[in-house]
């Protein structure tokens, strides 16, 4: 009875998880469009280093997957003791943020569902 | 009424992918047309196939429709992730404006094994 | 379902769809042709699946006729094995 409870408290983050993917899906793709219909450019690219705590490998590619879907972040690479992940970020005003963003929201998401 | 919808389903997701195209002609190098692409181009698709699966309610179509949808997503974040590495592998010129590369520094400083493993290697070599 | 023509707005909806991804299939020939590097030109193939799923999309509220959605499913599937495999050349190519 206790394990049923537990899935169905995972299978409900599983769906607020979906529902955040395809709320970033959203407003990254309407960021990235208005910065690419205005001509003036507000771009400030750059690779970031970014150390990750996560240990299951499908955990990691749903991080890479959703850094990939989050506004003006690409997953490029990765080291190869899985330890950290190098991402192109598109608005790098401040990289103390940026990684705090990464890692406060997305891997910690993560982490309540695959972990 | 369901027209209506229909209608600025597809004319959204058709401008989200002149968006991407416009994009891919206007950025500066190679990573950032990845971005333009996978991102307004897989969200176009997602929107113009919601429009089909308004205007056609059959169990068939919802599921094609959903089909596609995971394959796309899935897979969109994965193939530009491999494209982007071997990109700066081959050292692709970046754009203007970069402030910083940390991956060329980590690559500069041997953490990143840039080749791949030693039997694999062999067996193109011999294959050529 | 019935044809397109008892619904104009929808009709124009369908018809400027086909302008939008025209334009776009032009941009993404450009930028094949011109494109600096081998990455460029193969970015561009990821593009046009998307747009070509657009224009299925837009042929079947054209047609009437939601069967070719297989072929949208059968496109999606194939580029993304289409990417792999340029990848992977790609990184040969480094490599030797």
């Amino acid at each position: 009875m206790r394990s049923f409870l537990y899935l169905f408290v995972r299978l409900f983050r599983l769906i607020a998880f979906i529902v955040y993917y395809l709320k970033e899906l959203v407003l990254s793709s309407l960021y990235v469009a208005y910065d690419i219909i205005t001509p003036k450019d507000l771009m400030r690219p750059g690779f970031v280093e970014v150390p990750v705590d996560l240990k299951s490998e499908t955990a990691i590619i749903a991080l890479a997957n959703l850094i990939s879907m989050t506004p003006g972040s690409l997953t490029v690479d990765m080291t190869p003791d899985k330890k950290k992940i190098y991402i192109h970020a598109m608005y790098l005003f401040d990289k103390e943020k940026f990684i705090q963003k990464i890692k406060g929201q997305l891997e910690r998401r993560i982490q309540l569902i695959f972990e | 009424m369901m027209e209506w919808i229909v209608s600025i389903l597809l004319i959204s997701g058709s401008l989200f992918m002149l968006v991407a195209a416009i994009g891919v002609v206007k950025l500066s190098d190679v990573y950032m047309r990845m971005h333009a692409i996978t991102k307004a181009a897989s969200l176009g698709a997602i929107l113009m196939l919601a429009a089909v699966l308004l205007w056609y309610p059959q169990w068939i179509v919802a599921i094609e429709a959903l089909m596609v949808v995971l394959f796309v997503i899935l897979t969109a974040p994965i193939g530009a992730h491999m494209l982007a590495r071997v990109a700066h592998r081959m050292k692709v010129p970046i754009g203007e404006g970069y402030i910083m590369d940390e991956l060329q520094d980590a690559i500069d400083r041997k953490e990143m094994d840039p080749d791949m493993p030693e039997e694999e290697k062999s067996i193109d070599a011999e294959k050529l | 379902m019935e044809s397109l023509e008892a619904y104009p707005i929808l009709n124009f909806a369908v018809y400027f769809s086909f302008a939008c991804l025209t334009v776009s299939l032009f941009a993404g020939l450009y930028r094949l042709l011109a494109g600096p590097s081998l990455p460029d030109r193969i970015v561009v193939m990821d593009l046009v699946a998307s747009l070509v799923i657009g224009l299925i999309i837009t042929y079947i509220m054209l047609t009437g006729q939601p069967v070719y959605l297989n072929v949208a499913v059968i496109i999606a599937l194939l580029v993304f094995m289409g990417n792999i495999a340029f990848a992977k050349y790609l990184k040969r190519r480094i490599d030797l």
